[in-house]
């Protein structure tokens, strides 16, 4: 039995078929809600917004458009705009800065000193990161978005997507040494 | 491919070739190979991916599950929709025979209906043209009976 697409699935549960919307559940309720915890660092908020997120494909399903992007582009971009909806409701919004990190071209240390970072580290340095960078560092690098689909839940080009990348990644570099750097680990080495 | 696009790549997607775009993915893969500068960039930035790694996420979905399915209001269709979304179910639903074939015959069930309550096309008038040349024939042969009488 050939499955259903994307486009079916939707127009099904337009039709208010409950099979059709427990499939998509089943798939991407996963992926939709690791996205808004490594986006929000708070397990409270993630479940609040991932459940809005699957209200909104039940209640407004028609807007989904299978010519212009995947279902899971769509879920995670409403996903994104309730998550910075959120950050600007709670003044945690922190817009990209056009300031660049410088690029590290040593290894030896900075290596040394990832070796200790843990994943709490980790998870608090993204929430340092502006929401943009964070976004496209958790959709490529976490998600396993591609980067046409990443800029699609962005709204942004390609290039622009690299570039929040190639940034966010510097960032978070610099923050994960300095952590290492303050919690004294640099004397163990 | 050359050494900067190499590094552009990596500081942008990182080290692992599996979230590298499809399109420059075989060709990244094959300077890696050959080149030593591409190895060192490899180097550097792998242990940032190793350190994102390490942010791992384990989440028990299925109360979460049963909330998004408990608050699901019921969908806002147009009457006619659900009307005719009756009338003719999708292919492989059970119904798809019978709610289509019922509808075919409501026609057929009024016109009885209708029909023998009505008595319509019934010719009533004759009945009462007879009656009345009865009546007149009788009331004749009244008359003349009495004019008879002496």
């Amino acid at each position: 039995m050939v499955a259903p697409t994307e486009a079916e699935l939707v127009q099904r549960i337009l039709e208010g078929d409950e099979f059709a919307y427990r499939t998509v559940l089943s798939d991407q309720l996963a992926p939709v809600t690791r996205y808004v915890f490594r986006m929000t660092g708070n397990l409270t908020e993630a479940e609040d917004i991932t459940q809005e997120v699957f209200l909104r494909l039940w209640t407004q399903a028609d807007r989904f458009d299978p010519n212009k992007a995947r279902l899971t582009t769509w879920l995670h971009n409403i996903a994104h705009n309730l998550c910075i909806d959120l950050f600007r409701k709670q003044s945690r919004f922190v817009p990209d800065e056009d300031i660049d990190e410088p690029a590290s071209e040593t290894s030896d240390p900075i290596n040394t000193l990832m070796a200790d970072v843990s994943g709490e580290d980790v998870k608090r340095a993204l929430q340092q990161l502006p929401e943009s960078q964070r976004s496209a560092l958790v959709l490529c690098y976490y998600q396993g978005i591609s980067n046409r689909d990443a800029a699609g839940v962005l709204e942004v080009t390609i290039p622009a997507l690299e570039s929040l990348l190639a940034r966010g990644r510097r960032k978070l570099r610099r923050l994960l040494t300095e952590s290492d750097q303050a919690t004294g680990r640099i004397d163990e080495h | 491919m050359n050494t900067d696009e190499f590094r552009r790549l990596i500081e942008s997607y990182g080290t692992k070739p599996a979230n590298w775009p499809e399109h420059v993915s075989a060709e990244a893969m094959q300077f890696l190979q050959t080149s030593e500068a591409a190895r060192q960039i490899v180097t550097i930035h792998e242990p940032l991916d190793k350190a994102l790694d390490r942010h791992e996420v384990n989440l028990d979905l299925t109360r979460l599950d049963q909330r998004i399915l408990a608050q699901l209001p019921a969908q806002q269709t147009h009457l006619i929709d659900q009307v005719l979304a009756w009338i003719l179910p999708k292919p492989n639903h059970p119904s798809s025979f019978w709610r289509p074939a019922l509808v075919a015959c409501l026609p057929l069930v009024f016109g009885i209906a209708i029909g023998s309550n009505l008595a319509i096309g019934t010719d009533t008038t004759s009945e009462y043209v007879d009656d009345e040349l009865l009546l007149m024939a009788l009331q004749t042969e009244t008359d003349i009976i009495t004019e008879s009488l002496p």
